[in-house]
């Protein structure tokens, strides 16, 4: 064998031997239509270690897609599969769902789709479902029927609902506390006199009230990190991606303006309390959270993580400690790697 | 707004019918004459009807790199060869978002362009249209633990619009080729959108060729 000859079989063998598994890149949209509702699926990543995360979105309204430029997830998606589901009346879906069709029932069943396709389509991958916000609840909500849960290999719950009522009532808390505090060191006396005030006949914060609140906390603590947060417009995702930015604005309008809606289908959705349904998820399962969420205190997630019926060896509990509500923005390299040490260890 | 949509197609022939009916002189004293331009000929019905006649193709970008293209008639309803014109513009043709959507475009506008001596136009336009939208991947559907992978057929929409543009005419300040090029923006709506509305935008690249 000649010397050329040689080398190019040792470039060949270690090429072989430091790669390992050869990697299987997928860039695949679906949609799957539902209950009056086309929603897009984007999946996109490595197929080798044949595990897909399945990404369900906070808002009600929040884009699934959007994330697919984030640096967490752009991070796991070069280990994993990410598949960016666009839920009903969010992101690029189209089709006609009608409001009454925005129930906490209806998004389960449309994630049992989009899990069920997935395992179809991709020979039954080891599937993990990762909620943020809202989503979470929708996960919850999913994994509670045990038919359902056998689908998934684990959980991970990121500043997710589980209990709007009481996640509210600790929010409203804190900002009347923090308001009280700012008063007595003179700042601002009559701005947080007048949202003490709003609070005193606002005892309960519900759907009609969500804007305020969430004006008034952001006052109080603004944004930690607001360069790191996604951008509907960036050009990247809206010109050469699945990513629909017009249709996103249209369903945002859409969920914003029913989730705020008292009495509607969706509102009645976002204050379900699964609580209850907490001891029923036995799956492997991971809580993320932002230490400064101000929204979903972080006490709702000790209670998520503490009410899990996950075997204490497999849940584990990460709080970020300069997150806030977006904590997969604000520390994603944390965020990343807290997801694919839980995935690592608990795929087959 | 739905008893408009229905009524306005119709409108479009019959004031293209009643302008040829319209003698030339009401242009002139409509609109001021340009004495670097022919005067429109006079004579048969059909060469007054080409004299104010173009045709046009143009790359139709939704959300700008979504390619898709546009065949465009133009009929001026005032002002043909002269610094004002008023025109009415149908079209027919599609974009594609891709794995998103494909989507057929049929409709017409109403709009004014102005052309400086040396060339420069620019012109504003309205229009009325039907969007005819596909999904751009498999479609699935779960039933009973069952996938299957329904047809589409499209949904239906209507699609009011505006645009806004800037270009050259080449055949004016002494040129001899009938070729005005546009860059326009267009922002539509796509009625319905699930149970509401949702606003397009666009760009396109207009080639216009008059007789």
């Amino acid at each position: 064998m000649r010397l050329h000859q040689r080398l190019a079989l040792a470039v060949t063998l270690l090429a072989i031997v430091s790669c390992g598994i050869p990697s299987r890149p997928v860039d695949d949209v679906f949609y799957l239509r539902s209950a009056g509702a086309d929603m897009p699926v984007w999946v996109r990543g490595d197929l080798s270690a044949h595990v897909v995360i399945v990404y369900i979105a906070g808002g009600p309204g929040g884009p699934g897609m959007i994330e697919e430029e984030s640096p967490a997830f752009r991070r796991l998606t070069e280990k994993y599969v990410v598949a960016f589901w666009d839920q009903r009346a969010s992101g690029g879906t189209s089709g006609g769902a009608t409001p009454d069709s925005l129930t906490l029932e209806q998004y389960a069943t449309d994630l049992d789709g989009v899990v069920q396709v997935l395992a179809a389509r991709y020979g039954n991958p080891s599937i993990f479902l990762l909620g943020h916000s809202w989503g979470g609840l929708v996960g919850t909500a999913y994994l509670a029927d045990p038919q359902r849960q056998a689908r998934i290999t684990g959980w991970i719950d990121v500043d997710g609902l589980h209990n709007m009522s009481k996640s509210m009532a600790l929010s409203r808390q804190w900002a009347m506390a923090e308001a009280s505090a700012r008063m007595a060191q003179g700042n601002d006396v009559d701005r947080w006199n007048g949202d003490l005030a709003w609070y005193a006949s606002h005892p309960v914060i519900g759907c009609a009230d969500f804007r305020h609140h969430g004006e008034i906390l952001l006052a109080l603590e603004p944004t930690r990190h607001p360069e790191k947060l996604p951008a509907i417009g960036s050009l990247s995702l809206n010109l050469v991606s699945p990513f629909d930015g017009m249709s996103t604005l249209a369903n945002l309008g859409l969920s914003v303006g029913e989730s705020s809606k008292g009495g509607s289908a969706l509102c009645k959705a976002v204050f379900t309390d699964l609580t209850s349904s907490l001891p029923n998820i036995t799956i492997p399962s991971l809580v993320i959270w932002g230490r400064f969420d101000r929204g979903l205190p972080v006490a709702m997630a000790d209670e998520a993580y503490a009410l899990l019926g996950s075997p204490s060896g497999s849940k584990s509990l990460v709080i970020l400690e300069d997150s806030e509500h977006m904590c997969l923005y604000d520390e994603s390299e944390l965020f990343a790697t807290a997801v694919e040490q839980f995935v690592d260890a608990n795929h087959p | 707004m739905n008893k408009s949509h229905h009524v306005a197609p119709f409108l479009v022939p019959l004031i293209v019918f009643a302008t040829l009916l319209v003698p030339t002189q009401v242009e002139a004293s409509d609109l001021a004459p340009d004495a670097t331009m022919a005067q429109p000929a006079a004579g048969s019905l059909r060469s007054r009807l080409l004299s104010r006649t173009s045709i046009g193709l143009s790359y139709f970008g939704d959300a700008v790199l979504h390619p898709g293209l546009l065949v465009t008639g133009e009929y001026r309803l005032l002002g043909s060869g002269r610094p004002q014109q008023v025109f009415v513009r149908p079209y027919l043709g599609g974009y594609d978002h891709p794995r998103i959507v494909h989507a057929l475009l049929a409709g017409a506008e109403v709009g004014y362009r102005a052309v400086a001596r040396f060339g420069l136009a620019g012109e504003a336009a309205a229009g009325l249209g039907y969007r005819h939208t596909f999904l751009g991947s498999t479609i699935y559907q779960v039933k009973d633990g069952q996938i299957t992978t329904p047809s589409d057929s499209g949904r239906p929409s209507f699609m009011p619009s505006v645009s806004l543009g800037g270009g050259w005419d080449f055949g004016r300040r002494g040129g001899t080729l009938p070729l005005t090029v546009m860059l326009r923006s267009q922002l539509s709506w796509q009625i319905p959108f699930n149970t509401d509305a949702a606003m397009r935008v666009a760009a396109l690249l207009h080639f216009i060729y008059s007789f």
